[in-house]
């Protein structure tokens, strides 16, 4: 799989030849420097990029073949995405931020899932809170329990402690691991934290848009 | 309530004051419109209310310079009761001070319609004789007091009271001078009324069945066809005002879309601004799942709500305008608005108002559907190519619904078609010479202060919203400049 962005003749290579299979239930740590093509890998495996050459066959689809919409569509229940930003809708509280890709979906109890969702990564108490009135953190958190809510097959993390400070960055991980083993979730992780790649089954390595090392661990 | 409604109302609560600049935009855009068209259908309704009180009877037979003979009177007073009115202008002298005065003799049984009245502190209820009634502006130009003697023609009159009320005066037509009123025995006393004297004679005659006043006149006219007698009828008493009033509000109409027009500017760069800020969070659905014809929706019930919280008080005040207008400036109108509930002006406002709001959010609403999820990843580059046809063939039948509409609301089509094309080729011009203005500014050498070297590149940076703000300054400019001009050519 190729990724080329811009247009002649500021058009720029991104990912070169890219060739990854991933289990369901592997997790998987993408390592590599900045600009080594990291987020666009991860961007058009969760179909938010579409890729210039080659084919995405993700959760059963083929990616290359499906519109932005029908994309979006494909994301719903299927695909969950942790942010380094968190991205968090700021005119909506915790709750309703959990409970929209749930509601986007069609599915019912929204609000019932997306509160017990919340009372799982500790922020039962704070489900009335807008995103401006919770910590970093907390913050993350409700970005978690987003991605976890609608139980995708496919979870992508991308720098999630990259915000956060030591320790509220690993007590977010062991959250997120723990979450996603208890969903049967396959993750894949952006980091830059050799540590945090430890935890994955496997970690693939790029540089320069291409894979350059991909090692399974234990 | 669907998933686009129920986005939109959370996504208001806590971010709508964004959407300010469009509520008030359309707020001041449909208050103008609504305010003009209630006042103007008001002033027409009371006009038509008071068209017989204005004519002084149902039919009134009209002669110049000569009274009715004995054979034409009988003929009037076998139709109903008559009453007989002889109008002139002559002069009015007290002292050293003249002036011109609109004279008018009634005889006994004027007014059949409606009720004359002096001021408190009349002398009598109503001239006979050598008495004369005036109105007030008369008394003041003649330093006249009531029990004074002033001179019409060459018979002293004794003012006996101020004019407070004259039913007949708006039907009169034009007049130069100020009202003077005095009963047959006293216009004969002037003798102004001489063979060649201009003056105009009158016969309002109340008819059993009002309905065929039309008919009466002019079977009346018609049994004297060589006597020069012309009938009227309450349809055509007061048609200059009634025509004053149309062209007025006409105007006022004309230069309520012009500020509608430059109010429909605001709402577009309102509304861009509010969905620029919104970039990530749209994105950020469209990661979650959202395809973006909710995105449209969820936006569309956004500026549908806040327009709307902007236009039903504009409506509301526009349809109280003539009772605050009565209240304000009531003794200086020449009419009383007929104070009442006008729907058609406020749906014309209200249906104009979404025609500007709709025409001038779409290229923003068109926008805001099309940014990709990936900006969450990255800061892709703001979509700024031409917007598809769609959305050019869906402005398109905006603006010729918007044209259509003003063209068919106003009185002269023909001139309201003039003025929105006048409007379309100063917006064309503007908007060239905001866009010369920007790849000028380009060109010029950057200065090496940083201030002015911001505020340079902030014009014609990429995105810039020069061209708008060129478009809005001077569309509010020129309508400034031609209200001016128009206020001092009437002025004149």
């Amino acid at each position: 799989m190729r990724l080329a962005l811009g247009k002649p003749p500021a058009r720029v290579d991104i990912l070169h030849g890219i060739d990854l299979t991933v289990e369901t239930g592997e997790t998987v740590a993408l390592l590599g420097a900045s600009g080594s093509g990291k987020s666009s890998l991860m961007a058009v495996l969760a179909g938010l990029e579409r890729p210039s050459a080659g084919e995405v066959q993700v959760v059963g689809l083929d990616f290359t073949k499906l519109d932005e919409d029908a994309l979006a569509v494909a994301r719903r229940g299927r695909i969950g995405i942790v942010l380094q930003a968190f991205h968090l809708l700021p005119t909506m509280t915790a709750l309703e931020n959990v409970a929209v890709p749930l509601e986007l979906a069609g599915e019912p109890d929204a609000f019932g899932r997306a509160q017990a969702e919340l009372a799982a990564v500790g922020l039962a108490a704070r489900t009335g809170h807008y995103p401006a009135q919770l910590s970093g953190g907390e913050q993350q958190r409700v970005a978690i329990a987003r991605a976890l809510v609608g139980r995708p097959a496919l979870l992508f993390a991308d720098e999630p402690t990259g915000n956060l400070d030591t320790t509220t960055g690993a007590a977010i991980m062991d959250l997120l691991f723990a979450r996603a083993a208890e969903a049967g979730t396959t993750m894949l992780v952006i980091t830059h934290d050799p540590a945090l790649a430890a935890r994955c089954a496997r970690v693939v390595e790029l540089a320069d848009g291409r894979i350059v090392a991909d090692t399974p661990r234990a | 309530m669907s998933i686009a409604a129920t986005l939109a109302f959370r996504d208001l609560r806590r971010g709508g004051r964004g959407l300010l600049l469009l509520a008030m935009c359309l707020f001041l855009g449909t208050a103008a419109l609504a305010g003009i068209g209630s006042l103007s259908a008001a002033m027409l309704a009371a006009l038509d209310a008071q068209g017989r009180a204005m004519l002084g009877g149902d039919v009134e037979l009209v002669v110049s310079q000569r009274r009715a003979t004995p054979a034409e009177l009988a003929a009037f007073t076998a139709a109903g009761p008559v009453a007989e009115v002889v109008s002139l202008r002559a002069m009015a002298h007290k002292g050293d001070q003249d002036t011109l005065v609109e004279l008018r003799g009634v005889d006994d049984r004027w007014p059949l319609v409606g009720r004359f009245r002096l001021a408190p502190g009349a002398l009598a209820a109503r001239p006979h004789g050598a008495q004369v009634a005036i109105a007030p502006a008369l008394a003041d130009r003649l330093g006249a007091r009531v029990g004074d003697t002033i001179r019409l023609g060459t018979q002293p009159f004794r003012v006996i009271g101020l004019i407070a009320e004259e039913p007949d005066k708006l039907g009169a037509g034009f007049a130069l001078g100020s009202p003077a009123l005095v009963d047959m025995a006293g216009l004969d006393a002037s003798a102004l009324l001489q063979p060649g004297s201009l003056y105009r004679s009158g016969y309002r005659i109340a008819l059993a069945d009002p309905t065929r006043a039309e008919a009466t006149g002019k079977r009346l006219a018609a049994r004297f066809p060589d006597a020069g007698w012309t009938p009227r009828t309450t349809e055509n008493a007061g048609r200059g005002l009634r025509g004053g009033i149309a062209t007025l509000g006409q105007f006022l109409l004309l230069v309520g879309l012009a500020a509608l027009a430059i109010a429909g500017v605001g709402v577009g760069s309102g509304v861009t601004a509010y969905l620029a800020a919104r970039t990530k969070m749209v994105a950020t659905l469209k990661v979650l799942g959202a395809r973006s014809t909710l995105i449209a929706r969820l936006f569309l019930i956004e500026l549908a709500l806040v327009g709307a919280a902007g236009m039903l008080p504009g409506l509301a005040l526009g349809a109280a305008v003539p009772w605050i207008v009565a209240r304000v400036a009531g003794d200086a109108l020449p009419i009383t608005p007929r104070l009442a509930f006008y729907p058609l002006p406020l749906v014309t406002a209200a249906v104009l108002g979404t025609l500007v709001a709709l025409l001038f959010a779409l290229p923003a609403l068109a926008q805001a559907r099309r940014v990709p999820a990936a900006t969450l990843l990255r800061d892709a580059l703001a979509d700024t190519g031409r917007p598809s046809w769609r959305v050019l063939a869906a402005m398109a039948a905006l603006l010729g619904a918007l044209v259509g509409l003003a063209v068919w609301s106003a009185a002269d089509h023909l001139l309201a078609a003039g003025f929105v094309a006048a409007i379309a080729g100063l917006v064309l011009l503007l908007w060239l010479v905001g866009i010369a203005l920007r790849r000028l500014l380009a060109r010029l050498p950057r200065p090496r202060a940083p201030l002015p070297r911001l505020a340079l590149a902030n014009l014609h940076r990429p995105g810039a919203a020069t061209d708008r703000l060129v478009v809005a300054l001077g569309l509010g400019f020129s309508l400034f400049v031609a209200l001016t001009a128009i206020d001092a050519s009437l002025s004149a």
